[in-house]
């Protein structure tokens, strides 16, 4: 088994176990029924689908400059879901007149 | 009306219009309608019954099967469709592809002269389709002046302008995130990310792929993070209602005189004393690249001003 076989192999047990991580995103986003429960889904796949997916993508690739920007581009997605996740949880704490009907509120 | 009821209403007063008078403005008495709520002879209310349970639970049942069905052979077949077309076309750079077409063989042969620009797509966007690209700024320009009508609030000191404002600027502090540590740090690093990244595009739109559309459009993004993260009061020193005018005025009337005339000599343009495009050379490219930084402009302060107005109703 050469390096070539390896590394093949490599990415696509990564590429796979990202393909699982978007599925159940996916299938999240369309099965839980409120909104905190599926961005909890949705974040998922932004976050750990798409690292694993680059990670295979850059594996395959080898060492080289677009490797280099596909990590790039990992730790762009990784700065900009979360904020973008964070807003819309605190629109939905702060529209939702029912919070506690949801989850449990600490009050300040 | 007659003329003495004129002049006993003059005398005495009273209502002109006695009942005399308006007899036929009475409204006509309404038939006798059946009453919608009454209850229904036994045998129809089992009928309805019936129906309405066949409705709730196997009509219901049998319609979802039936949209299930229909969706499932909607999507099959479309995909089949563009699969069997997909398959049809010749295959990419094969021996029976067009290449040999006389037109896009004049496009990648003749374009760097034509119109300076090393990106064909750029020459092709800015240069030869000119005027489509003329008229789609035009259309974001106006797109913005039409939001600008509709949704700025007015800017008098009248109470009913003070109250429309108040009333704005409560509800963007109730749901807008405002001094936001989380939003703050990420727009920390990524606004000047997103601006760098604008501006590289805007600026190599000639030279590779990218240009005034997208780059304008990455550059909106970054703006509208920084008002997001910081505020009114911080977008406010580097983009207000004069920025937004003096900019895309500019960069429209720019375009229209560099390249309206064209239209009308068939073509012919004057020298513009810029170089050919070379790879790596920036100030290159004959005018694609003043050209990309007006489309750019329009594009970015249009996407800036529609958010804070459709936000706040004022730029």
């Amino acid at each position: 088994m050469n390096v070539e076989t390896l590394r093949f192999i490599l990415c696509a047990l990564l590429m796979l176990l990202g393909l699982i991580f978007e599925i159940s995103a996916v299938v999240g986003v369309f099965r839980f029924r409120y909104v905190l429960n599926r961005m909890h889904a949705a974040a998922m796949g932004d976050t750990m689908g798409i690292f694993l997916m680059l990670l295979g993508l850059a594996v395959a690739n080898g060492i080289n400059m677009l490797s280099l920007k596909l990590l790039v581009l990992v730790l762009l997605f990784w700065m900009a879901s979360p904020v973008a996740s964070h807003l819309i949880g605190r629109l939905e704490l702060v529209t939702n007149e029912e919070l506690e009907r949801e989850v449990s509120v600490w009050k300040r | 009306m007659a003329a003495s009821d004129f002049r006993r209403w003059i005398d005495e007063g009273g209502e002109p219009l006695d009942a005399r008078m308006c007899a036929d403005l009475v409204a006509p008495e309404e038939p006798e309608r059946e009453d919608p709520f009454a209850q229904p002879h036994p045998r129809e209310e089992m009928t309805y019954e019936r129906i309405s349970r066949w409705s709730h639970t196997r009509g219901e049942r049998l319609l979802r099967g039936i949209y299930c069905a229909v969706a499932v052979l909607v999507c099959v077949g479309l995909s089949a469709l563009l699969i069997y077309t997909a398959l049809d076309l010749p295959q990419f750079g094969g021996a029976d592809a067009l290449v040999d077409n006389e037109v896009s063989r004049f496009y990648v042969e003749e374009g760097l002269e034509h119109t300076g620009a090393v990106n064909i797509i750029s020459g092709i966007i800015l240069d030869f389709r000119g005027f489509d690209t003329l008229g789609e700024s035009h259309v974001l320009f106006i797109a913005a002046c039409t939001v600008l009508l509709l949704l700025h609030l007015p800017q008098g000191d009248d109470p009913d302008s003070l109250r429309m404002r108040m009333a704005a600027e409560s509800d963007d502090r109730h749901f807008e995130p405002r001094h936001d540590p989380i939003l703050q740090g990420g727009a920390r690093v990524l606004v000047p990310l997103l601006i760098v990244f604008g501006a590289y595009i805007l600026l190599n739109g000639h030279l590779s792929p990218g240009g005034g559309f997208s780059g304008g459009a990455v550059l909106g993004a970054g703006m509208i993070l920084f008002l997001c993260a910081f505020g009114f009061k911080n977008a406010e020193r580097f983009f207000t209602f004069k920025t937004f005018r003096a900019a895309t005025t500019a960069a429209l009337v720019f375009y229209a005189l560099s390249k309206g005339y064209v239209f009308f000599t068939g073509a012919n343009g004057i020298a513009n004393g810029i170089s050919a495009g070379r790879f790596g050379a920036i100030l290159s490219g004959g005018l694609m690249m003043p050209l990309n930084i007006a489309v750019g402009l329009v594009v970015a302060c249009t996407m800036y001003a529609l958010f804070t107005l459709f936000r706040k109703g004022d730029l």
